[in-house]
């Protein structure tokens, strides 16, 4: 199909002689196998490899990429108009849909995730109110894509901001809380539940809290690289955060300090000193993550601050 | 399974044009021959060429390129 679907974009140009990659196998033998199981002579489609519409650079209007499995149409080259033709007619009897490229990765990790997100949904979706479940659910899913998708920072920075619109601004920052373990089972928000056991109102309770400590994360710091607080503004943060959790109905015993990176891993180890000096119990600690930078966590003992 | 149509960011407008859609000023998808704005599946929101991430059928269907609206398409359209 792909072949015939470029020799339909593009009768004038020569395909290049090897089209494996939408076979079985590049032999003859095997690719007479497959067509002696599928009854025709197209070649058999590995449906791992995705048309991308996008630039091309050498001289021919496609690219394809064995690495990667795109095979890439440049709609600049050749005949736009006889190209949207064919791509239309695929997009009608084969596909069903078209894509735009950070849609589609996005796409992709919902797929990927969706089990585990539903696994701590299944927990939270029952105590949250209605719009609360909706925003975790949906910064679930946006953690795992940014941990797992190497997203550009700017898309990143848009998708969190989308969900800030959406939801109020500090929903923005709950894809860090889910990437840093805070709903998982053991988590921080689990064990706040828990211990609210004893009330009557133990959701609605629950749902207050939610808010509160999903608007001043009381509980941990997130240090970023750039232009971010000193040592001596970090450690005022520290005394703010205990200060907050002294007024809230349940006991939070740590106040988390995050870094990841060169420069942010530095400066929680230069807070670490400071707090050393003033008496502080605190633990540091590596959360080794399954894709992506490591991450230094310091744990701070919010009573002996 | 045949392999997926994936537009790139720079072309987006050719998305938009496979689908006899042209950019109004403000962005919007605007149907050449009907003149309606198109508006996304899930939300009813008119949808920009920025906003533009799936496009999927019975006729022609919109997906915001939002984790909200994909995930919407996920589970209620393709399971």
């Amino acid at each position: 199909m792909v072949r015939e679907f470029f020799r339909k974009l593009y009768p004038d140009t020569d395909l290049p002689s090897d089209l494996s990659p939408f076979s079985p196998s590049g032999s003859d033998t095997e690719s007479d196998t497959a067509t002696a199981n599928h009854g025709t002579d197209e070649p058999v489609l590995d449906d791992e490899y995705i048309i991308k519409i996008g630039n091309v650079s050498g001289s021919q209007p496609f690219d394809i990429d064995r690495t990667e499995k795109i095979v890439t149409v440049d709609p600049t080259r050749g005949d736009w108009g006889d190209s949207k033709e064919e791509l239309k007619e695929y997009w009608r009897e084969e596909k069903g849909r078209a894509f735009t490229e950070s849609a589609f990765g996005l796409y992709l990790s919902i797929r990927a995730s969706k089990g585990d997100v539903n696994d701590v949904m299944d927990f939270f979706d029952p105590v949250l109110t209605s719009a609360q479940s909706s925003m975790l659910e949906e910064a679930y899913h946006l953690s795992k894509y940014f941990d797992n998708f190497n997203v550009d920072p700017n898309e990143e920075y848009e998708r969190r901001g989308k969900l800030g619109d959406k939801y109020d601004t500090p929903a923005q920052n709950v894809p860090s809380l889910c990437s840093a373990g805070y709903f998982e089972e053991h988590g921080l928000f689990r064990d706040i539940y828990d211990q609210l056991s004893d009330s009557d109102t133990q959701d609605k309770d629950f749902q207050d809290l939610f808010n509160d400590l999903i608007r001043n994360r009381p509980f941990v710091i997130f240090v970023s690289g750039g232009a971010d607080l000193s040592v001596g503004e970090l450690r005022y943060l520290v005394l703010q955060k205990s200060n907050h959790l002294d007024t809230l109905p349940v006991d939070i015993e740590y106040i988390h300090v995050r870094g990841m990176g060169h420069g942010p891993e530095e400066k929680v180890s230069e807070l670490k000193q400071v707090l050393d000096e003033g008496g502080a119990r605190q633990m540091m600690d590596i959360n080794r993550k399954e894709n992506g930078p490591n991450e230094l966590v310091l744990a701070i003992d919010s009573s002996s601050i | 399974m045949s392999p997926e149509i994936v537009f790139g960011e720079d072309r987006k407008e050719y998305l938009a044009d496979l689908f006899n859609k042209i950019i109004t000023d403000e962005g919007y998808l605007r149907d050449r021959n009907s003149g309606e704005i198109v508006k996304d599946d899930n939300t009813g929101k008119k949808l920009t060429i920025e906003d533009l991430g799936i496009v999927y059928h019975g006729s022609e269907h919109y997906v915001k390129d939002d984790v909200g609206d994909i995930l919407h398409y996920t589970t209620e359209v393709e399971e």
